[in-house]
């Protein structure tokens, strides 16, 4: 028995579709015979909680309750795995509540899709399913990831970025820098969120600074791109690593406005279903030729990002050249984008499976790395006056 | 009176100081007993040691003070003698200390204190009988201790084993692969490791841990939920050592590397090791897989049961021996060796590429192709999985010295199976001259001259010119060297191995092959 440890939650604004995204998830892995589920909960005020509860979705409409029902805990180093312990310590009492084999975060944008996390469980040292530390931070940020996709040779929309301090200083002159390098409309977004949360688009100066604004809430970063009018948007999937993988069909998502916003994706009529209840198209109405290009960027950009686990791609394509553009990275994709694998003919498990294997796979390499050498160099060093 | 207990307690005490050498020895022989003894028996006393008697003699003899006085510091001297020779020549494998070999000195004290004590209280002539006969026969307490602690150990180890056996347990899918042959086990379950690793998460058994207690060790201080896979290494002695293990760990895959006569005074025939290596097929789980190297004519020859399939293997393009796949058009080079598998059945091919060299290591590679691919590896994952093996160092690895010559280092070889492979190697290795440098093997016993004389012989046929490090010892190597006619003007006997060194860089001239073989200490320079 493999007890995995999903880790949902999490201090981001997307704390309650990860909720839905983990649930969605531990639903398929409590049939797989292979794994115990932890179920590892970080509440909105970033304190970790385990405990059966945790496993019931419904439980979940009473927050406070959660907590009351469930063992607050902390992730520790263990013997060959990661120890759950009580927190506080109590005295006299053994504080290990449970272990974890394999950890599965399943937490949207900041300290979960970020590569924080992923941190944390490089040092406890045991396999962690999805990307780690440099490929999440990387697609985290939009800065970050479109100058990396740019120098790699794979077509970004134009953009430029700017510090949110320095706005407050030089807001004239990075208005008229901003304009003299991309023509209206613009789209401005925060440079670290997902879910579009703090996106807005603008079609003159006004609105620029008003969208600026507006995104300045969630990122000390800011990124402004050239915003693509009429555009479609198409969204596949990449599951595995850059060793092994597979790609998903695409999709288009169906809205009424412009671009799809936080409320569109998450709170219209369908909540509770997550992403896999949003409006869209599946498979994306495409020709060959283009289905084709897209797939080939996908995988160029999962590669070069060394991304792993299961990936939505987001995709716009320009209505006048008819060209695709990679928009944005979701590495926890919403409902980790079974929804796609379905329509692929792979099922949730045997995408989840995949997933968990890949992370096998890259602890596998990091296992076989060189990491220390065998001789203690200070052994016959001469250490006296080094402390002065 | 006085006098007796203080010669009895300063007996003990030396006595026991001797143990830790009995104990060491009695570790060595992997604590079976009966061999144990067998060897013990035949070195009571080295010379030396007649001082120890003398001393004896003179202490509880006697009754002039002046005598006493002499036979103690002659024991003394013993004493000395012994520590001295101890830190002369330290061993090889030191003394490891672990919790049974301290529960077993403690009981070996115990049983010195009980026989000293005893001994104080009878007549006179008694305690230097008791004196003299202790000490050359230290091992009895050991023996003693080691009856003693018999069900206390017994009691222990069973512990041990069934926490391994539950932690197995645990993992329900875990699919265990055994591996056993006379030669070649750990290097086999070296490359079956290293391949299986980029698909598996893979846990083998540590360098020769291959008893019960070893893989008691390996399962319980690193098996994971999250392995897929075990390789054990199963190591024999006796009869049923094999099938022992086989009850224990359960492997449903079996490799069988080759059978030979190795520990022969242990199994007595050659019959009984053919039986005990087999046991491992005979004992696969039900629908297990026996992995059979048809290139080794015992292994080739064991009977399967019918609900095992077996998958056979060779590293040679005989199709008489009917394998299953078997490789093709082998060829060597500066980045090591390419190869074409054949699955013979179906004539599907593919070339893959590895940094070993040598048919063995071949030999391994297709077994380890052959369990990969019953896995349900597929066909083009393979050169993943060979083209990152490379040699231990010192094990038919290579090197460019300076960018004008290559060194094959074969210097952690001593058998002649190996040397015999290193020069095939050397043979079709490309480059100019082909040079050997080379002490002759030693540990071979009896046969040591007829197979250092066909070692001659088989490098007349290969080499373009000879360093023989060490004139005496590698007398049988020269004799072979001069029935083939061996031009004696393209041979060099070097006094030591650097006047062979001098003599290489002299003669070593652009692409050059040297090969290195055998060990090369100095202290056989004769």
């Amino acid at each position: 028995m493999i007890n995995i440890g999903v880790i949902f939650g999490g201090t981001s604004v997307e704390h309650e579709v990860s909720i839905i995204s983990a649930q969605q998830a531990i639903a398929q892995l409590q049939d797989m015979s292979l794994y115990k589920i932890v179920p590892i909960y970080i509440s909105k005020q970033n304190r970790w909680y385990t405990g059966d509860y945790l496993l019931e979705v419904e439980h979940f409409k009473d927050l406070k309750k959660v907590l009351d029902n469930s063992t607050r805990v902390q992730l520790v180093k263990g013997e060959r795995n990661a120890y759950l312990i009580e927190d506080p310590v109590k005295k006299f009492k053994n504080p290990i509540i449970d272990h974890i084999d394999v950890a599965f975060p399943i937490i949207h944008g900041t300290g979960g899709e970020d590569g924080s996390l992923q941190g944390l469980l490089e040092h406890l040292d045991i396999p962690y399913v999805g990307c780690n530390v440099l490929a999440a931070s990387l697609t985290m940020d939009k800065v970050a990831s479109k100058l990396f996709l740019q120098s790699t040779g794979i077509r970004v929309v134009d953009g430029e970025w700017f510090f949110t301090h320095h706005w407050l200083n030089y807001q004239t002159d990075i208005i008229e820098a901003l304009e003299k390098k991309l023509p209206y409309p613009m789209i401005v977004k925060p440079a670290d969120i997902g879910s579009s949360v703090g996106v807005a688009p603008a079609k003159n100066r006004a609105e620029l600074i008003e969208a600026v604004d507006f995104a300045k809430q969630y990122s000390t970063r800011i990124l402004v791109e050239k915003m693509l009018v009429g555009m479609r948007e198409i969204n596949i999937s990449v599951l595995g690593d850059s060793e092994k993988l597979e790609i998903s069909v695409c999709e288009e998502p169906i809205t009424a406005s412009d671009f799809l916003t936080y409320e569109d994706k998450y709170v219209g009529e369908s909540r509770s279903k997550g992403m896999s209840a949003a409006k869209r198209k599946i498979p994306a109405d495409l020709t060959p030729e283009l289905r084709r290009e897209i797939e080939q960027m996908a995988v160029e950009a999962f590669i070069a990002l060394d991304c792993a686990g299961v990936t939505r791609i987001d995709f716009m394509i320009d209505k006048v050249s008819g060209k695709p553009f990679i928009n944005e990275f979701n590495t926890v994709p919403g409902s980790l984008a079974f929804y796609l694998w379905e329509a692929t003919g792979k099922s949730f498990k045997d995408m989840l499976q995949a997933m968990i294997d890949a992370s096998y796979r890259a602890y596998r390499r990091k296992e076989a790395l060189m990491r220390s050498n065998d001789i203690n160099i200070l052994s016959t060093a001469d250490l006296k006056g080094i402390k002065k | 009176m006085i006098t007796t207990a203080i010669g009895i307690l300063a007996i003990t005490l030396m006595t026991y100081f001797r143990n830790f050498t009995d104990t060491h020895r009695f570790q060595q022989f992997g604590y079976y007993m009966v061999p144990y003894l067998k060897k013990a028996v035949t070195q009571l006393l080295r010379p030396f040691e007649l001082i120890y008697i003398l001393g004896v003699i003179l202490y509880f003899a006697t009754d002039l003070i002046l005598l006493k006085i002499i036979g103690g510091l002659l024991l003394l001297t013993n004493m000395y003698f012994l520590r001295l020779i101890k830190k002369a020549y330290p061993a090889k494998k030191k003394l490891v200390y672990t919790p049974r070999i301290r529960r077993l000195m403690t009981a070996a004290l115990l049983v010195l204190l009980i026989f000293g004590t005893a001994v104080i209280y009878l007549p006179s002539p008694i305690g230097m009988i008791y004196a003299l006969l202790i000490y050359p026969f230290s091992f009895i307490t050991i023996y003693l201790g080691n009856l003693i602690n018999k069900p206390i150990e017994g009691t222990i180890n069973n512990y041990y084993y069934n926490d391994a056996l539950k932690l197995m347990a645990q993992n329900p899918n875990l699919i265990v692969i055994g591996i056993t042959g006379s030669y070649g086990k750990t290097s086999t379950k070296n490359v079956l490791y290293t391949m299986l690793s980029k698909d598996f998460n893979v846990l083998m058994t540590p360098e020769s841990f291959n008893t019960k207690m070893g893989l008691t060790r390996t399962i319980r201080e690193h098996l994971k939920p999250t392995h897929q896979i075990l390789i054990a290494e199963m190591g024999a002695k006796e009869v049923g050592d094999i099938k022992e293990l086989c009850d224990f760990v359960k492997p449903s895959y079996g490799i069988i590397t080759s059978i030979g006569p190795q520990h022969l005074d242990t199994f007595k025939t050659f019959e009984n090791i053919i039986w005990t290596k087999g046991e491992l097929f005979r004992h696969l789980q039900p629908g297990g897989t026996a992995i059979v190297n048809v290139d080794d004519e015992s292994v080739r020859n064991l009977q399967l049961r019918e609900d095992v399939t077996a998958i056979r293997y060779s590293a040679s393009d005989d199709l008489t021996l009917s394998p299953d796949y078997h490789i093709e058009a082998i060829s060597v080079g500066s980045t090591g060796s390419s190869f074409t598998l054949v699955q013979t059945k179906t004539g599907k091919k593919i070339r893959l590429s590895t940094k070993l060299l040598g048919s063995h290591n071949l030999s391994n590679v297709v077994a380890g192709i052959a369990v990969a691919l019953q896995l349900g590896v597929s066909f083009d994952r393979l050169n993943t999985m060979t083209s990152d093996l490379k040699p231990v160092l010192h094990r038919l690895s290579t090197r460019r010295v300076n960018d004008q010559y290559t060194v094959l280092d074969d210097a952690f070889n001593s058998n002649p199976i190996g040397s015999r492979m290193a020069l095939d190697v050397l043979k079709n290795y490309p480059g100019n001259k082909k040079i050997i440098i080379t002490p002759g093997m030693i540990e071979l016993g009896d046969q040591a001259y007829v197979l250092n004389k066909k070692f001659g012989e088989y490098i007349a046929e290969v080499c373009d010119y000879v360093i023989l490090v060490g004139k005496k010892q590698t007398q049988p190597i020269q004799d072979g060297l001069a029935e083939k006619g061996y031009d004696s003007r393209r041979l060099y006997i070097a006094s030591n191995l650097n006047d062979g060194f001098s003599k290489l860089n002299e003669i070593v001239a652009l692409n050059d092959v040297v090969l290195i073989e055998n060990d090369l200490p100095d202290t056989f320079n004769e």
